[in-house]
């Protein structure tokens, strides 16, 4: 059952609050939030925003730049992406925002991409888990 | 385009008037529909909003008129009202 507060805030009802997948496992915090322009002219949200380089773009100043220079050199390619979450994913905005799906449907976050990648794959045996 | 792009950016009227802060945007929808923007709440001050701007919040009363000292006047305006466009944050007024 789809809830949500009518009406939504985009800054005081979703920006910075955890996002959690159907089973309640935490999948990252809303970092900003995707707008497109509908067929009726009306700006609407499409999707969820996670990650640090758009952390650091919605903060900006120092502090923003440095997070965003830091999410570029934690990308491989230099360009960090984003995880994208579509509203239709959105089950309820409560004091966590809950999806109707469950994490591993969704792409890694871009911090815990990198960290498996350079750091938990070359753990000797980390190949083993599970 | 995010909405970051909006909150925190100046708000102006259809005639280029200064009408504040973009605090946040409203967005209503039918259940189980996309939401769309339909009011831009904008604040004479910049900075957060607590919640205790509208009328539905109560709190203690000392931090209620703390939050609302705080954020100085808040108007919701209908988005036909403000000229949205997106653009640098702009650096606070010294």
């Amino acid at each position: 059952m789809t809830s949500r507060p009518t009406p939504l805030r985009i800054d005081f009802h979703l920006l910075d609050r955890q996002i959690v997948d159907s089973n309640d496992v935490p999948v990252g915090n809303v970092d900003d939030v995707e707008l497109e322009m509908g067929p009726d002219g009306r700006l609407r949200i499409s999707a969820l925003l996670c990650g640090m380089a758009v952390l650091g773009h919605r903060i900006g100043g120092r502090t923003g730049r440095l997070m965003s220079r830091t999410a570029r050199r934690l990308s491989s390619d230099g360009k960090p992406k984003p995880l994208r979450i579509h509203w239709s994913q959105v089950d309820r905005v409560e004091s966590a925002v809950i999806l109707n799906v469950r994490r591993e449907l969704l792409d890694d976050p871009p911090l815990e991409r990198w960290l498996r990648i350079n750091v938990i794959d070359k753990i000797p045996g980390a190949g083993d888990a599970g | 385009m995010r909405a970051s792009d909006y909150i925190g950016r100046i708000a102006y009227d259809s005639d280029g008037r200064r009408l504040g802060w973009i605090a946040d945007l409203v967005v209503e929808a039918p259940p189980d529909d996309v939401p769309a923007i339909t009011h831009v709440v904008v604040s004479r001050r910049r900075a957060r909003l607590f919640g205790y701007e509208r009328a539905e919040i109560q709190g203690p009363w000392v931090i209620a008129r703390l939050a609302r000292w705080i954020q100085g006047p808040v108007r919701q305006l209908q988005i036909q009202e403000v000229r949205l466009t997106a653009g640098p944050r702009p650096r606070p007024e010294s």
